[in-house]
C-alpha cells in the first residue's frame, strides 16, 4: 500500500468505508505515520502557543512528520531545536501587543528590540519578525499610522539590508480590547505609508473575520458567516507576509465545526502567488496531547489545497 | 465606620511565603486568609503547599530557579550546575503551571560588567531554548549591592536590559525589586514604565528598612503601583519585607490595601 499523505475528513471517510471492506489492510492514523506527502501550495507552520502539554521537541517532530514547514512565534532560544527537526522559525517574537509603534515615546525601546530579533533572525536564515501596532489609549487612528509609519521606516531599511520582513499583526480589537491595527484598511494603509518591502502584514483571518464578517442565519437555522476576506486578501496580497488560522468564531479547531471556508479561502491564496507561509494559530478542543496533535494534523489537511 | 470600598484589583497580588508565617501564622490559615484577603499567589514557598495554595484558587507566581544568590551563572564554574537546576525547575514549574521563574546572577568576584554580562549572556543561551519551549519566563533579579547583597552583579535595571536584548528572547524578562532599586537608583515610576515589557515579576518592601509599604518609608506604593497598571503589566507584585505589627493578619490586609489600585 501506499504512503497516505495527511488524511483529510475525506481521506477519513473513504478510510473508514474501506476499512469496513478489509480491515487489516488499513493503516490508523497517529504518531507513527509516515511523512506527509502534501501538495505543498500552502506553505504551513502552527504557533507554539496553542500546543501548550505538547513538549516541543515532539510538537517539531510530529509537525515536520505532518508536514509543517515551520513554527510561529519563538524566539531565538529554540532556533536549535528547530534546525534539528528540519524546520524554520516562521514568525519571531519580537516586543508586546500593547505598547507598540503608535506611539512615538516607544520607538526607541521597540526599535532595538527590533534589531536583535532581526539579527536574530537573519543569522538562522529565517525571514520574518513580528511587531504591534500597539493600544489606542484614546489616540485616533490616523495620528496612530502616522505614528507606526515614522517608527517602522527607521527600522525597515535595517531589515532590508538583512533581508527580514518586519510584519505587524492585525488582531480584533473585542478580544485585544482597544488594539489599534484591528482594520484591514489600516493594515493595508500603514504598508503603503511606510513603503518597504521589509514592512507586511501579519494577517490573522480568524482576527479579521472577529472585526469583518457577519453571521447570518438562513431560514433553515443553520449559520453562515458573510464576509469579503477572499477579495480583501487578494487584493491586498502584496501587502501580505503571512497569515494566521483560527476557526470563526472561537479561535478552535478549522474544520466544518466553524463558519470559514478555508480551502476556499486557501484557493484563494494560492491564486494569488503567496510564497509566505500560513500558520495555523487555533487553540484545538481536544485537551489531550494526541488529540490537539490531530486538531492540527486535520488543520493541514483541510488548507493542503 | 466607612461604606467598604469596592476593590479596584488591577495588581494582581502576591507575597513570598515567609513574609506572613508568623506569630502564629500556620500554612493552613495563611493560605485561607490570603485568598479571603484578596491575594492572588503566594509565590516562593515549599513545594508540599503549592497545591494547597492552587486549590484556594491562587496561584505561585514564581521561585527559585537556581542558586546561589552570591554564587551562581557569573562564574563559568557554575554553568553545569545552575543549568542542570534550572531546567530541572523548568520542569517542575510546567507540572504546576506556574510561568515565571526567578534567577540570580550571583556576585562579581573582581570581574568587569562587561565579563559578567558576557558570563551570564552566554550562561542564560543555554536555558533559554527550554524556558521559550515550556512557555517559562526566567527572570534574574534585580538587588541592591549597596546595603543587602554587596558584590551582587546585577543591581542596575540598564544591566538587566542589555541582558534582555542581547538574549532577544520572549522568555528571558527581569524581576524588578523596587525596594532594591529604590536604593541603587530611584526615579521608579520612569524606569518602570520605559522596561515594563521587560518585566516579568515585581517585589515590594518600605525603604529604608525593608518594612511594610507605609507612611514611615519614602517609597509612595499607590502611585508606583498605578503606574504599573497603566502601563499595561499583566504579571504579579510580591510583598517581600518584615512586617512591623505582630497581628499579622492586619499587617497582610494593610499592605494589601496600599498597592490596591
Amino acid at each position: 500500500m501506499k504512503t497516505p499523505r495527511t488524511l483529510t475528513r475525506r481521506d477519513l471517510l473513504r478510510a473508514s468505508a474501506a476499512a469496513a471492506a478489509m480491515p487489516f489492510a488499513i493503516r490508523v492514523a497517529g504518531a507513527a505515520e509516515a511523512p506527509a506527502k502534501l501538495k505543498g501550495r500552502i506553505h504551513q507552520s502552527a504557533s507554539k502557543w496553542c500546543y501548550g502539554g505538547v513538549p516541543f521537541p515532539e510538537l517539531c517532530a510530529e509537525g515536520a512528520r505532518m508536514g509543517l514547514e515551520g513554527i510561529d512565534l519563538l524566539g531565538p532560544g529554540s532556533f536549535k531545536t528547530l534546525k534539528e527537526h528540519g524546520l524554520v522559525c516562521t514568525m519571531t517574537s519580537c516586543n508586546s501587543i500593547g505598547r507598540g509603534f503608535n506611539r512615538t515615546e516607544h520607538h526607541e525601546k521597540l526599535i532595538k528590540n527590533l534589531h536583535g530579533a532581526i539579527d536574530a533572525t537573519a543569522a538562522a536564515g529565517f525571514k520574518n519578525v513580528i511587531c504591534f501596532s500597539g493600544n489606542r489609549g484614546g489616540m485616533a487612528d490616523d495620528e496612530g499610522l502616522k505614528n507606526c509609519a515614522i517608527g517602522l521606516k527607521k527600522v525597515a531599511g535595517y531589515a532590508e539590508k538583512k533581508g527580514v520582513v518586519i510584519c505587524m499583526e492585525y488582531l480584533n480589537s473585542k478580544q485585544h480590547k482597544d488594539y489599534m491595527a484591528d482594520s484591514s484598511a489600516w493594515c493595508f494603509d500603514l504598508v503603503k505609508a511606510v513603503g518597504s518591502p521589509s514592512f507586511r502584514i501579519l494577517y490573522d483571518i480568524y482576527h479579521a473575520a472577529m472585526m469583518e464578517a457577519e453571521i447570518v442565519t438562513g431560514p433553515d437555522g443553520k449559520k453562515t458567516a458573510r464576509h469579503k476576506l477572499i477579495e480583501i486578501i487578494q487584493k491586498n496580497i502584496d501587502a501580505i507576509g503571512h497569515f494566521h488560522t483560527g476557526g470563526f468564531p472561537g479561535r478552535k479547531d478549522i474544520n466544518d465545526t466553524q463558519l470559514l471556508d478555508y480551502p476556499a479561502i486557501m484557493r484563494a491564496i494560492v491564486e494569488t502567488g503567496f510564497k509566505g507561509y500560513v500558520a495555523h494559530e487555533f487553540v484545538p478542543k481536544a485537551k489531550d496531547k494526541a488529540g490537539k496533535l490531530a486538531a492540527l494534523r486535520e488543520a493541514v489537511g483541510i488548507c493542503d489545497v | 465606620m466607612a461604606e467598604p470600598q469596592a476593590p479596584a484589583r488591577r495588581i494582581k497580588q502576591s507575597f513570598s511565603w515567609g513574609v506572613y508565617l508568623k506569630h502564629g501564622m500556620t500554612p493552613e490559615k495563611l493560605i485561607q486568609t490570603a485568598a479571603d484577603v484578596g491575594f492572588a499567589s503566594i509565590e516562593m514557598g515549599p513545594e508540599e503547599h503549592w497545591k494547597a495554595i492552587q486549590d484556594a484558587g491562587m496561584q505561585v507566581a514564581i521561585f527559585v530557579g537556581n542558586g546561589s544568590l552570591g554564587n551562581a551563572f557569573t562564574n563559568p564554574d557554575n554553568w553545569d550546575r545552575n543549568e542542570k537546576e534550572v531546567l530541572a525547575n523548568i520542569e517542575k514549574a510546567q507540572a504546576y503551571g506556574i510561568d515565571t521563574l526567578l534567577l540570580l546572577t550571583g556576585n562579581r568576584e573582581g570581574r568587569s560588567d562587561a565579563e559578567c554580562l558576557d558570563n551570564c549572556t552566554t550562561f542564560l543561551q543555554r536555558v533559554v531554548g527550554p524556558a521559550e519551549q515550556a512557555g517559562i519566563r526566567i527572570c534574574p533579579e534585580l538587588l541592591n549591592s549597596k546595603v543587602n547583597h554587596p558584590d551582587y552583579f546585577l543591581d542596575h535595571t540598564a544591566l538587566g536590559a542589555e541582558l534582555c536584548s542581547r538574549l532577544a528572547s520572549p522568555a528571558l524578562g527581569l524581576l524588578y525589586d523596587i525596594y532594591h532599586m529604590q536604593i541603587m537608583e530611584g526615579d521608579l515610576i520612569r524606569t518602570i514604565t520605559e522596561n515594563i515589557d521587560l518585566i516579568g515579576h515585581f517585589h515590594t518592601g518600605g525603604n529604608p528598612g525593608r518594612r511594610d509599604m507605609d507612611d514611615e518609608q519614602e517609597i509612595y506604593y499607590p502611585a508606583v503601583m498605578r503606574a504599573i497598571a497603566d502601563a499595561g503589566y499583566q504579571g504579579y507584585v510580591g510583598h517581600e519585607f518584615g512586617p512591623k505589627d505582630e497581628d499579622i493578619v492586619a499587617a497582610m490586609k494593610r499592605n494589601f490595601a496600599v498597592c490596591d489600585v
